[in-house]
């Protein structure tokens, strides 16, 4: 419990202090969410596994891993949004908007909610920790007040309060066929019925929603577009990851010892989502709209973990998302600069391990289909650095590179070249996990 | 079947078919306002359902807060965004008749799954429940309890959501004054 | 005659008889979501779906002999509920003073 109750001191902290204090002397407000932050990340390596409030949150190996990574995306996010929240860079429209530090309160509380997420064990503390992942985000999509990111949170609002009517009702017929809200116990203890199985299509379309497959792809390309940059960022690495542990939560826990037979399910969609997002995306004109549909087509990507078993699958689905989506974020903040071509290096590694997850569970026809997407997203990136360095640089293209995000951009350009060329760190995770 | 049963089923019978016209009312209606009424009117009726189901704190609730909250909040909503047209115009009929075939077809497949499903484990027949009234003191312990099959860990989640709606409604609706300038006035474009 | 109506096994509220009626509910909740084109008649369609799915957990728990853990989920599905249309209505309220409607089928702002 230790992060999460770090991060929730933190928001409060921050909160209060930001009413109190002067306009100007909010430049050091920066440090709170930072040092929280990194008390937090800190804090994860001293939890253990166990089960505290009587089984109502539990820790495993796999979970602090997983709360590593979104302290990481936290903190990262948190840092590029600082030039927006001072007002320094081109998106801040509303003058009031200048110096509102509720944003970071309110991505702080966000990141409790996923916190939670993680050790959620029964239905109720996962379907509320999903809501607190979620319902933030409107906000933050909506922060501009302008049109066009209003038209954005309106359309994620709508589209989300379905994925969360739908994914009520799927649970409240698994609810009524075990008795029992305990997600384990569930898992046990269900008799497959097409009651079970039309919940299952319920809830997986949640989880479609939350992850941006294929046919519930809608809301992403308009949200990740009309969201100011840092959200967008936020929404494409920990969005994504919120949704790849409700999958995680469902599928190996309620689903239990029936997955297998989920397999084609998550295969057909698996391939679906990774080519309509390539294809789509070589069209784009508009960067953002760009990274959405390449974002889509990696989720995609990472859903074919899911095929293995269960230890296969975490090691994956953890360097998958580790890999590939830090970049995609990273690409996202900066526009037009040249690190899109960074994911085939080392996002590499990440894709390895889920083809070959895919590959022992026999889905050799997934493998083909991935691989031919990779190429397919590899001549889209390399065009857009193509755009870059050999075009001709236009005046008004030259952004003013502010010190926090050159810091920020390089540190993560050498951290990510460093984990794609050695892979002994999914080494210790694997050999942790299996501990 | 005595007496009590048969009142019993004679005011389910009623609610429901008051709920469901209630509710197609509200989605078929094209003035926004009158929705907003009828979805009141389903949400009271679902309070009665709840009190047939031995629910009566949460039927308490929902009326305070669902139809004391909510529906007062969707009706300042429709209030702050009314067009010049009061009438919403019909959707075009594609969408329509595509809303209806996904709405039956929804329905149909629920149905089917409904009744193909082995529900015996659960008493059909509701005759012999004990029916010992759960009292908020029950729902209070469990609420707040940290034990197995507590939901205190819930609890503190809502509750700071609830406070992240509160601060995101504030920070999104606020009137920004028009006189009111930050400390630099040129910003890096 | 009525007497035979009354007796019949399929007369009495079953379970069956509930989930008809939450189902029903939220199927007129979808249908009014993909048909309105007002923003907060789309939202009242979801409050129509979110309350059957309450509904749904109540009738489960009464059914299964009078337990008490699908009230305390119903409770805090409305408490869930409040916070989405305060956000939603937030965002109605932004969206409306830039474009005067929210009509959903006007907002193509990102059509490219």
């Amino acid at each position: 419990m230790l992060p999460e109750i770090i991060v929730l001191i933190t928001a409060f902290t921050l909160m209060f202090v930001d009413l109190f204090l002067k306009r100007e002397t909010r430049y050091f407000l920066m440090g709170i969410p930072l040092g929280g932050l990194a008390l937090a990340f800190i804090s994860v390596f001293f939890l253990s596994n166990r089960k505290s409030f009587g089984g109502q949150f539990s820790l495993e190996n796999i979970d602090l891993w997983l709360k590593v990574f979104f302290i990481l995306c936290a903190f990262v996010i948190a840092i590029a949004s600082f030039s927006f929240i001072l007002g320094e860079s081109k998106e801040t429209c509303h003058k009031k908007q200048i110096y509102s530090f509720e944003f970071l309160t309110i991505l702080l509380f966000n990141l409790s909610g996923m916190l939670f997420l993680v050790s959620a064990r029964d239905l109720l503390t996962l379907y509320v920790s999903l809501e607190l992942s979620t319902l933030p985000l409107f906000i933050l999509t909506a922060w501009k007040r302008d049109a066009l990111s209003s038209e954005a949170g309106l359309k994620y609002v709508v589209l989300g309060a379905l994925a969360s009517a739908l994914l009520l009702l799927g649970f409240s017929i698994f609810y009524g066929l075990t008795g029992t809200m305990d997600l384990v116990l569930i898992g046990r203890s269900t008799n497959v019925s097409p009651l079970f199985w039309f919940a299952s299509v319920l809830v997986i379309s949640a989880i479609g929603f939350k992850l941006t497959l294929v046919p519930f792809h809608m809301w992403a390309p308009e949200v990740y577009q009309g969201a100011p940059t840092v959200v967008t960022a936020y929404l494409s690495v920990a969005s994504k990851g919120a949704g790849l542990v409700l999958m995680f939560q469902i599928f190996f826990r309620i689903f239990g010892a029936s997955i297998s037979s989920f397999y084609f399910a998550i295969a057909l969609l698996s391939a679906l989502t990774m080519t309509l997002g390539n294809v789509v995306a070589i069209v784009q004109e508009n960067i953002k709209r760009f990274m959405a549909f390449s974002a889509i087509s990696q989720a995609g990507y990472l859903i074919m973990g899911f095929l293995g078993g269960f230890h296969a699958n975490s090691q994956a689905v953890l360097q998958g998302l580790s890999r590939t989506h830090p970049l995609i974020a990273l690409s996202m903040m900066i526009g037009l600069f040249g690190l899109a071509g960074i994911p085939p290096l080392s996002g590499f590694i990440g894709k390895f391990f889920l083809f070959s997850v895919a590959a022992s569970s026999g889905f050799y026809w997934l493998v083909a289909v991935a691989a031919i997407n990779s190429v397919i997203s590899l001549y889209y990136y390399l065009r857009i650095v193509r755009q870059m360095y050999i075009e001709p640089v236009l005046e008004t293209t030259v952004f003013p590179m502010k010190l926090s995000m050159g810091g920020l951009l390089g540190s993560l350009v050498v951290i990510s070249v460093l984990l794609g060329l050695v892979p002994v760190f999914y080494e210790t995770i694997l050999w942790t996990w299996k501990n | 079947m005595t007496l009590e049963m048969l009142v019993y089923a004679a005011f389910f019978y009623v609610f429901a078919f008051c709920a469901i016209l209630l509710a197609i009312c509200a989605v078929v209606t094209k003035r926004i306002l009158r929705s907003a009424v009828y979805l009141m009117g389903v949400l009271l009726i679902s309070a009665a359902f709840y009190v047939m189901l031995n629910a009566q704190f949460l039927a308490g609730v929902q009326v305070l807060v669902y139809v004391g909250g909510i529906v007062v909040l969707l009706v300042y909503a429709v209030m702050l965004t009314q067009t010049s047209q009061v009438l919403e115009t019909l959707p075009s009929r594609i969408r329509n008749t595509l809303g209806f075939f996904v709405g039956v077809g929804f329905f149909c497949f629920s149905l089917w799954c409904i009744f193909n499903s082995d529900l015996t484990l659960i008493t059909i027949n509701s005759k012999n429940i004990n029916l010992a009234t759960q009292d908020i003191r029950a729902i209070g312990k469990k609420l707040l309890s940290t034990e197995r099959g507590g939901y205190a860990v819930a609890f503190e989640v809502l509750s700071i959501l609830l406070l992240v709606s509160v601060l995101g409604g504030i920070v999104l609706a606020r009137k920004i004054s028009p006189g009111e300038t930050s400390p630099k006035e040129t910003h890096v474009g | 005659m009525l007497a035979s109506i009354f007796n019949s096994p399929y007369f009495y509220p079953s379970i069956y008889h509930w989930l008809v009626l939450s189902s029903a509910l939220f199927s007129i909740g979808i249908y009014g979501f993909l048909t309105r084109k007002n923003a907060v008649g789309i939202l009242i369609s979801l409050e129509l779906c979110l309350n059957s799915g309450a509904l749904n957990f109540v009738v489960f728990d009464y059914f299964r002999g009078n337990h008490i853990d699908g009230k305390i989920m119903a409770l805090f599905i409305i408490a869930v509920a409040a916070a989405e249309v305060v956000i939603a209505m937030a965002i109605f309220v932004g969206m409306f003073k830039h474009k005067k409607t929210i009509d959903v089928t006007e907002m193509n702002q990102m059509r490219n």
